[in-house]
């Protein structure tokens, strides 16, 4: 699958400089920590590295990559399959927490989601990227064709599953 | 699955948490003190579904631009009724987060 990933372009120099991908870690990375693309939309990635690169004083690019995923290396959370394992794990840890009663300090629900994503894939270490779709109000909610916009996203876990070699810069500007 | 107490230990370890065993008040403690019980956490699935309604909680880009220059403010837990919503659907465009 094509994904892309909006950026600076002295970030895209650096990732080449030093022939790694890195992301800053953060609590509320909604799918977990990793590096984030929109999957089969350059616009999106376009629009995103127009108004939210990290270092504003250089120009926006977009990096393309194309990923291919073995079975069991994609946590698809579009699919009830994925999603069920996701709530199974959910529902042990929770329950353990409970029992144990463990107090969690400094967290809100958001992040605690989030901790639940990053603790299922280090406990399952096949997987090596998580997707998932979401309504996106980059764009009017409802147009004319009365469809809201959404955006699939792809965080991979597994930087190494990039392959830096075949990485396309998209420079507009 | 979490089988046992040193795999527990070893997960909240991985996940950077600051967490006591065995503690009084059981559940989440948000840095504001609000008291999060363990009953009351959705599912993953469910917490999806409720962020799809929500779609303008992710991420709040204001409008203000300068030097082609957005501020973005990451708010997952937005609430819209803090705002009003005249000055919100002035100021701001909702995004989704990355």
């Amino acid at each position: 699958m094509l994904a892309y990933h909006g950026t600076g372009l002295s970030n895209y120099e650096e990732i080449l400089k030093t022939q790694s991908f890195t992301f800053k870690k953060r609590n509320n990375h909604w799918l977990g920590n990793g590096v984030y693309f929109f999957i089969e939309d350059f616009n999106r990635a376009k629009r995103w590295a127009e108004g939210n690169r990290p270092n504003k004083n250089t120009v926006p690019v977009v990096i393309e990559a194309d990923f291919s995923f073995e079975s069991g290396e994609l946590l698809d959370l579009d699919k009830s399959e994925d999603l069920d394992k996701v709530n199974s794990f959910a529902r042990n840890f929770i329950t353990i927490l409970r029992q144990k009663k463990v107090e969690v300090r400094d967290i809100d629900e958001h992040e605690f989601q989030c901790k639940l994503l990053e603790a299922f894939i280090y406990r399952n270490k096949n997987y090596r990227a998580i997707c998932r779709t979401m309504p996106s109000t980059g764009n009017p909610p409802i147009g004319p064709s009365k469809f809201i916009p959404v955006a699939k996203q792809l965080n991979i876990v597994d930087c190494t599953k990039i392959n830096l070699s075949s990485l396309k810069l998209h420079n507009w500007n | 699955m979490i089988e046992d107490m040193k795999d527990l230990i070893e997960l909240l370890d991985f996940l950077e948490l600051d967490y006591e065993l065995n503690s009084s008040r059981p559940g989440l403690q948000t840095k504001m003190g609000e008291h999060i019980s363990y009953n009351s956490l959705d599912l993953p699935s469910e917490y999806f579904k409720k962020l799809s309604k929500q779609a303008f909680s992710i991420n709040l880009v204001s409008k203000n631009e300068s030097d082609d220059k957005l501020d973005t403010v990451y708010n997952p837990t937005f609430n819209i009724d803090k705002f009003g919503k005249k000055d919100f659907s002035r100021n701001y465009r909702m995004e989704f987060a990355a």
